[in-house]
């Protein structure tokens, strides 16, 4: 066994699957509390971008991880109105979203030359070869588990993405308890983008997520909207990553893009054998006070 | 009432767009000074005409990502500070929309279409037949030229002779004695190059191991940076990426490992001072400043121009490789400028694979 | 809760007129593509161009010349079919979000019977479209069974299709099916006598096109005026009642399924038997988004066809205007998704004035 070689792999896997995580979580809180999260890839490209902005700008990567929080909040803000305070259609929004946010980052980069296009120090911190942000995506996964099933806050979140109706009528206020939901979890997603451009890659290109956001989603639909199953799923995701590129080594038959399909293999797979998949009832559903 | 209003206010801006749209169209309908149909179809006219090129390309951001890309880029803007003409570059093109991009340029009389891209090979074929008032240009390693056309030349770069010089390069500069390659998608120019670059290293020291790896696209920068990672825990110690705007992967990977890298087409060094040692440059600087003048004097030929050596060259150094390596790689591109050092023209089918 | 000075505010003229622009869905595409528009030109001032010749130059894309024509109706036709294969499912409330996937393992099944089967050339096309139409439909039966049994999202597992469709044709067309001359990560291509033929024929115009207006309008005049049609809209609108009436619903939903997957299937067809005659990198564009987008905002089979045309023009002008001016690529993105975010919160906004309205005569 060569433990160098294994130890090599799960760093790439744990790299991997730290924005996968991030990601994730960011979809978790908002699907339970109703709103479908489609956005999720639009909003860790933008997060990507506004943390190296931020880093170059402060010039310290802890200020460009605040500043692209705040703008990730925003961004929460704005999808709240669009998808929440308007009865509109949330699946559409969140694919024009997308689209609209993988052009308003590649033009900020066209914008900001050469200075934004040049890579971003690596971050100092280690912590046995993972970076910080490998380390707080694990704790992340307690946090929000803790936060949605011990805490009375995250009752009220979960109940409202169950039954709005009848959260409103024991007197919480849906479009708050969303709107607030949408927000942090546009945090978790910025988070999410900001390990990709920040700690894995260190610099940022055209639609640099490439549609790591769907994975993560994924990974939500295979842990059953449970962000510790969640997190399960999201590192073996990123396994699959690290191991399909290795695969060409290992075989050369296989093609690469079929390591590539095994996130979403895996879901339908566990769709086909676990039966209903039960997630919050009221997910996209508007909810409009009568 | 309020309906009609609404419907009465939409359909005037609705006009007044259709109208703008309209009147600038009639502006194209003014016939173009053309000399008669001759051998080629850009002739200079009695006054210095300003040229209109028109080109497009697949990549985002052709100006500043991707070697090939960059250099193309530069050469053609060129022509529009040193000849004063109009050149118009599209960008993000994907190819099933290259055609009506071609035909965009042609409704607006450009003169000369160029094609950057082995992609654009169907389009050309397709094109330059039916229309025979442009100028077309391919840049590719493949294509060629019927003895009856009148309004096209290609210009074929050599890929085999351009890896063996970036396999002169790398099997100089390993101390490791093994060699990265990454590709972008496997495709045929790909193989030309990397088996140019495998022969040389051959030649120069049997013992070099070449590892070669595929993203499976040209632009995931997080994928390029881990096949580099991959390669560097192997031992890679220098590595050749012919890839798109995913480059960047492979210089933020090597520079934090301390390997080097050589650049694609273009001097890359300003791009990642940290990671490129050299670049194995193609001129396209010269080539379109050659084209610009042939078509100035009406002498450009329907023929395949092949690229080779003559345009290529290594960029800088600048002090990344010690004095003797420098000079010892300088010494054998010298030789096989000359013919003295050869390389076997062995081409490696398994690499697509 | 006093509601008659909201009222009588609200009843000045000028709310009467943006709800009712609102209300129209004509008047909400001119609306966002305006807006768009002005966002557009002020990004491109930002950039250092000049917005007005941004604009003009947009319009001239857009809308001038035959060549703006064909290649705008080159792009609406997938866009329809992949609207209608999300309109039809969801008729049955099935959201069928899958359109890309099944649209590109179509275009692999037609071009796999175009550059095998040999014979007259009508009959190889109708056979590559069938297979087409077919492949796609086998697409969708993943998701469609896992539905069925298992009560399976179909958001989820279409767009996992999606991914594992893209990745298996990229599988396919860089091994098995590799065009051994070609330069690029390209299959072989259809031989010319087996595509589409051209109709007007000197324009790059395919007949497929024009099946799909009469695809379109064959949907409409369905769901309409068929027994079946309104079968399909009760279903709809309350599954119990409609099983109570006797309906068969879980026959209902396969059949929609199937037929928008179909639709799907053919879009694929057409775009490989008539535009790009190979699989190639880069040869499916985002037909199957876009197709979503405009199918919820089209609201019926017909409503689909001016709202595909409006994105196809805009996208044509806008990927113009960039080779003309010079602004970044990126901005043609942004002309794809701002549309449709506006127009959706437009849209929502009209339905949310129009309710208000309504709450407050009610509450009057």
């Amino acid at each position: 066994m060569d433990w160098i070689y294994i130890g090599n792999f799960i760093q790439a896997s744990v790299r991997a699957a730290t924005p996968l995580v991030f990601g994730s979580l960011g979809v978790v809180i908002a699907e339970r509390s109703g709103t479908r999260h489609i956005s999720n890839e639009g909003t860790m490209l933008l997060a990507a971008l506004t943390g190296v902005i931020g880093t170059k700008y402060f010039g310290n990567m802890a200020f460009g991880v605040l500043f692209s929080l705040v703008i990730g909040a925003v961004c929460g803000l704005i999808l709240a109105i669009m998808m929440i305070w308007l009865p509109s259609n949330q699946t559409i929004v969140g694919i024009g979203f997308n689209m609209t946010m993988v052009g308003v980052t590649s033009y900020i980069l066209r914008l900001g030359g050469d200075m934004l296009r040049s890579p971003v120090p690596a971050p100092a911190v280690k912590v046995l070869r993972f970076s910080l942000f490998d380390v707080f995506a694990i704790a992340s996964a307690l946090l929000v588990w803790f936060f949605l099933f011990r805490t009375g806050p995250g009752l009220k979140l979960r109940s409202v993405g169950e039954n709005a109706m009848a959260a409103d009528a024991a007197g919480i206020n849906v479009i708050k308890t969303r709107t607030i939901a949408m927000v942090i979890a546009c945090m978790f997603s910025s988070l999410g983008g900001m390990a990709l451009s920040l700690s894995w890659v260190h610099v940022f290109t055209d639609n640099l997520t490439m549609g790591r956001g769907f994975i993560a989603m994924a990974a939500v639909y295979f842990g059953k909207w449970n962000p510790l199953l969640t997190t399960l799923a999201a590192f073996m995701f990123g396994g699959a990553e690290a191991l399909a590129l290795r695969s060409q080594a290992l075989s050369a038959t296989i093609s690469s893009y079929y390591f590539l399909m095994i996130p979403y293999v895996l879901t339908l797979i566990v769709v086909a054998i676990s039966g209903r998949m039960k997630g919050p009832q009221d997910t996209g559903k508007s909810y409009i006070r009568q | 009432m309020k309906k009609t209003l609404s419907l009465v206010i939409v359909i005037t801006v609705l006009l007044s767009i259709v109208l703008t749209g309209c009147s600038s169209s009639t502006e194209q309908e003014a016939p173009d000074a053309k000399g008669p149909g001759g051998t080629s179809a850009v002739t200079s006219s009695e006054e210095t005409k300003a040229l209109k090129i028109g080109s497009m390309f697949n990549n985002p951001d052709p100006a500043n990502q991707g070697g090939w890309d960059i250099s193309q880029y530069k050469g053609m803007k060129a022509l529009e500070d040193d000849y004063g003409w109009t050149v118009s570059i599209a960008e993000a093109i994907a190819y099933p929309q290259v055609e009506e991009m071609v035909v965009s340029y042609i409704d607006k009389d450009y003169d000369i279409v160029v094609f950057p891209d082995n992609g654009m090979i169907e389009t050309w074929q397709d094109m330059y037949p039916k229309y025979s008032d442009t100028y077309f240009i391919m840049i590719s390693s493949t294509a060629t030229v019927p003895d009856n056309a009148t309004n096209t030349t290609v210009y074929q770069a050599d890929q085999f002779t351009y890896g063996s010089i970036a396999g002169i390069v790398m099997a100089n500069m390993t101390e490791s004695k093994k060699v990265g390659l990454i590709g972008g998608s496997p495709i045929g120019s790909v193989k030309y190059q990397f088996s140019g670059i495998i022969e040389a290293c051959k030649a120069i020291d049997p013992e070099i191991e070449v590892s070669i790896y595929f993203a499976g696209d040209w632009s995931d920068t997080a994928r390029h940076m881990e096949l580099t990672n991959i390669m560097i825990e192997d031992g890679v110690d220098t590595f050749f990426a012919m890839t798109g705007a995913g480059d960047k992967g492979v210089y933020e990977a090597a520079a934090a490992a301390g390997a080097k890298v050589i650049g694609y087409a273009t001097d890359m060094y300003e791009y990642a001072p940290n990671a490129i040692a050299t670049s194995v440059l193609f001129d396209f600087a010269s080539l379109y400043a050659q084209i610009g003048q042939d078509v100035m004097a009406g002498t450009i030929e329907q023929k395949v121009y092949p690229l080779g050596i003559d345009y290529m060259k290594l960029a800088d150094f600048r002090g990344s490789v010690d004095a003797d390596v420098e000079a010892a790689i300088n010494d054998y591109v010298e030789k096989f400028r000359t013919g003295d050092f050869k390389v076997d023209y062995v081409i490696h089918e398994d690499i697509l694979n | 809760m006093k509601t008659i000075p909201k009222a009588s505010r609200n009843n000045s003229f000028h709310y009467e007129v943006f709800t009712s622009v609102l209300n129209s869905h004509f008047g909400v595409s001119v609306l966002a593509i305006i807006l768009s528009v002005v966002l557009l030109a002020a990004l491109a001032a930002l950039y250092g161009a000049s917005p007005i010749e941004v604009i003009l130059v947009l319009c001239e894309g857009a809308l001038s010349g035959k060549r703006a024509i064909v290649y705008t109706l080159l792009q609406m036709a997938p866009i329809v079919l992949c609207a209608l294969a999300v309109y039809i499912p969801a008729r049955a409330r099935f959201f069928n979000v899958g359109g890309q996937g099944q649209l590109e393992i179509a275009g692999l099944a037609a071009m796999i019977v175009g550059t095998n089967v040999t014979g007259h050339p009508a009959l190889v096309i109708i056979l590559a479209m069938l297979a087409a139409v077919v492949a796609g439909m086998l697409t969708i039966a993943i998701p469609l069974v896992l539905k069925m049994k298992r009560g399976a999202s179909e958001i989820t597992t279409t767009i996992m299709m999606n991914f594992v469709c893209t990745y298996f044709v990229y599988a396919l067309i860089t091994g098995p099916l590799k065009d051994p001359g070609a330069f690029y990560a390209a299959s072989k291509g259809v031989p010319k006598e087996y595509l589409l033929p051209n109709f007007p024929v000197n324009s790059q115009l395919n007949i497929g096109v024009y099946f799909v207006f009469v695809i379109a309008i064959i949907v409409a005049l369905f769901m309409k005026y068929t027994v079946s049609g309104m079968k399909l809209k009760a279903a709809g609108m309350n599954m119990d009642a409609a099983k109570a009436a006797g309906i068969s619903v879980n026959r209902l939903i396969v059949l929609a399924t199937l037929a928008g997957a179909a639709c799907a299937g053919f879009a694929g067809g057409m775009e490989v038997l008539g535009v790009t005659e190979r699989i190639a990198e880069g040869w499916a564009l985002a037909w199957g988004t876009t197709g979503i987008a405009v199918a919820h905002l089209g609201g019926s089979p017909l409503g689909i066809l001016p709202l595909a045309f409006i994105l196809a023009v805009v996208e044509t002008g806008a990927r113009y205007m960039q080779a003309m001016t010079g602004v970044p690529s990126a901005l043609v993105n942004v002309m794809q998704g701002l549309p449709v975010v506006i127009y959706v919160c437009l849209l929502s906004l009209g339905h949310l004035l129009k309710m208000k309205k309504i709450d407050m005569k009610v509450g009057e």
